[in-house]
């Protein structure tokens, strides 16, 4: 059984130009940090903010995983322009940052983790999937705790991450970093994750989460499906949380919604988390407050 | 008892046109502009077709690669039905990306800087190999193939699918070449000299492989994928613990994971980058497990190049090639080891016994990745 101690996230909406955020990493590690691009900036406030709120010491091994829906552009988008506009080099540290999984490297630094180091993204499921791939290593020992993270930057300029995302001109556009701290006992969790599971059939995935669904459980639709394609999700039972309704648009919605409803879920209540990928495959998340 | 994962069939394409020839891939040189000055870049093309100019290229090679590992495994759709996809490459769909923005940028035109994606070469696996597979895309450096695999053996073993259809994928683009010539790290001479006193780094190469995992035993003599074991290391972002203590952790949890010993491993398949740093800490890494007494060794970058993300999978299946003739491979072409780093490289290949094998795989941002595999028949 997977257990999650703590979540810490970050989230702004974006109209026109993006914020600095250097106040919030130094707010939330205790220090600046330089020479870090935005993505990087954006997992070191969400990751630290975690770890803040853990109850639980980080307990080495302890792997880190970072998913994100969309991928780091900001440092792509510059590369491009640096090499193919400006005919400028590359500087060695913005290459580094750009080939590698440079944020969860930062992060392990400065909390001290030690343990493995995976950067996937598998969008509509990249936090599914990488929580998925952390409890695997937590049940067969190869970690004792995890941190899995999620984390969507918006590109610059904003016109560009609304273009990537088919907003209209002048659509607020979100950005936003969601960890959660794992381990394998029960003491001082704030939650369980009960099921994570992958379906190829809408149908199958509905009767599953209906068996999983107590009177008052939240059932949350993620950003893979439609609101007109809503209703079919309604068959569920449960409390509809439409926690997209609340949120400008980016990948990593779906963390949004695992670190609200830990942060304000009353005990024993149970999220049942539903998305839906382009091809109709769905992933069924359970998680229960303890 | 634990469930065995085996490598049922595979598929290699790179720089060399014939396997059983290591000195047969030919260098090429990039040249580009850059404030003003010309550089030339030494490079290891695939070789054959390089289909620069066609805009499928990407998954022209990518389907090619994993159908002809689908043939030789004798799979059928059932198996695909069965499967989990597992994509390793740090730069995916980056040559699309560059060749848009180069058409396009003079224009004004942004669309091409919103193309840049981590999923399209991974969905396009997905819609024509395995429809219902759910797909996990990794990119840790020179280890995501690598941990591809990992996390693929790993869900065969813990019931979650059958069979795992594993892609390691790197195309050429101009952003990785300037980045790590921008880093000092690319040989001059365009000759990758791992281990040798007078190595000046590595030569970039392009290469994709598939690497197809069941947890069916196949039908023919095969590899067993034992296990491995991924570990960070927050030293540094560009080299391992100089003193090799995190090259020993992550071998030693890779021996630990296999359930083998340090004396098992019958040969060993180094990282070999030819670069100052990488060389010295993989010898000081097996010299904390093996003494003076390290078993035979072997570097394939010379011969494909560095194929950064992908080269998880593209040397476990040259490796293999080697392995199944009862050979570990020597050097492409001769050079002078340095006596400072005695790995136990030999100019000659050797032959070898059947049992177990280990591959290193040690990238930036302190990823470092051990695999073992061993005879299955």
């Amino acid at each position: 059984m997977t257990y999650i101690y703590a979540s810490g996230g970050f989230y702004h909406a974006i109209e026109d130009e993006l914020p600095a955020l250097k106040a919030e990493v130094k707010a939330s590690c205790g220090r600046h940090i330089r020479r870090i691009d935005r993505f990087i900036q954006l997992a070191m406030i969400g990751s630290h903010r975690c770890l803040n709120n853990s109850p639980m010491a980080v307990d080495n091994p302890c792997s880190l995983y970072l998913a994100s829906g969309d991928s780091p552009k900001s440092n792509t988008i510059t590369a491009l322009q640096q090499v193919f506009l400006f005919r400028q080099p590359l500087k060695p540290l913005q290459f580094i940052n750009l080939v590698s999984n440079a944020a969860a490297f930062y992060i392990g630094q400065s909390l001290g983790i030690h343990g493995s180091s995976i950067f996937t993204s598998s969008p509509p499921f990249a936090i599914d999937n990488a929580l998925h791939i952390a409890a695997l290593d937590l049940a067969d020992n190869s970690t004792r705790q995890a941190l899995v993270g999620i984390v969507d930057e918006c590109a610059e300029p904003v016109f560009i991450q609304r273009e990537m995302l088919g907003l209209a001109d002048n659509a607020p556009v979100g950005e936003g970093s969601y960890w959660f701290h794992l381990g394998k006992t029960p003491d001082n969790a704030l939650a369980q994750i009960l099921e994570n599971r992958y379906f190829t059939d809408r149908e199958q995935a509905l009767a599953f989460a209906k068996s999983q669904c107590h009177g008052h459980s939240l059932v949350a639709t993620g950003k893979g499906i439609k609101p007109e394609d809503a209703h079919f999700f309604d068959a569920i039972g449960g409390k509809s949380w439409h926690y997209m309704h609340d949120l400008a648009r980016h990948s990593s919605a779906t963390g949004y919604a695992l670190h609200t409803f830990l942060q304000h879920a009353e005990h024993g209540r149970h999220l049942l988390h539903i998305d839906l990928s382009h091809e109709g495959h769905c992933n069924v998340l359970v998680l229960q407050r303890l | 008892m634990t469930q065995a994962v085996y490598i049922a069939g595979s598929h290699l394409w790179s720089a060399l046109s014939d396997p059983d020839n290591l000195a047969g891939a030919k260098t090429t040189a990039v040249e580009a502009t850059v404030e003003g000055h010309t550089l030339s870049i030494p490079y290891l093309a695939a070789a054959g077709q390089h289909l620069y100019d066609n805009p499928e290229r990407l998954r022209i090679i990518t389907h090619e690669v994993i159908e002809k590992a689908i043939r030789q495994a004798g799979w059928s759709q059932s198996e695909l039905d069965d499967c989990a996809v597992f994509v390793g490459s740090t730069s995916f769909s980056l040559y699309e990306s560059e060749q848009l923005y180069k058409a396009r940028a003079h224009t004004g035109d942004t669309s091409a800087l919103t193309v840049t994606s981590y999923t399209m070469l991974p969905d396009y696996i997905v819609e024509h190999f395995a429809p219902n597979a759910r797909v996990y895309t990794f990119n840790t450096a020179c280890t995501s193939a690598a941990n591809a695999m990992l996390y693929g053996a790993r869900m065969i073993r813990n019931g979650d699918v059958r069979h795992a259809l594993v892609v390691g994928l790197e195309f050429f683009n101009e952003i990785t070449l300037f980045g790590f010539h921008s880093l000092g790290l690319v040989s001059q001479l365009g000759r990758m000299q791992p281990f040798s006193a007078e190595r000046d780094g590595l030569t970039l190469g392009e290469g994709a492989s598939a690497v197809l995992l069941s947890a069916d035993k196949p039908q023919k003599p095969c590899w067993e994928f034992v296990n491995g074991a991924t570990l960070g290391d927050t030293h540094s972002m560009t080299a391992a613990n100089p003193d090799g203590s995190s090259i020993e952790a992550v071998i030693r949890q890779a021996l630990e994971k296999s359930a083998v010993s340090a004396d098992d491993i019958r040969a060993i398949k180094l990282h070999g980058t030819a670069s100052l740093a990488n060389d010295d800490v993989e010898t000081l890494g097996l010299k904390r497990i093996y003494g003076n007494s390290i078993p035979p060794t072997c570097v394939l970058k010379p011969a494909i190049g560095h194929t950064l993300g992908a080269c998880g999978t593209n040397e476990l299946v040259l490796l293999t090639h080697y392995l199944d003739k009862g050979l570990v491979p020597g050097l492409p072409y001769t050079y002078a080891l340095d006596e400072n780093l005695p790995v136990n490289l030999s100019a000659e290949s050797r032959p070898v016994e059947p049992g177990c094998y280990l591959l290193n795989y040690f990238g930036f941002g302190g990823n470092n990745t051990s695999l073992i595999i061993r005879n299955a028949s």
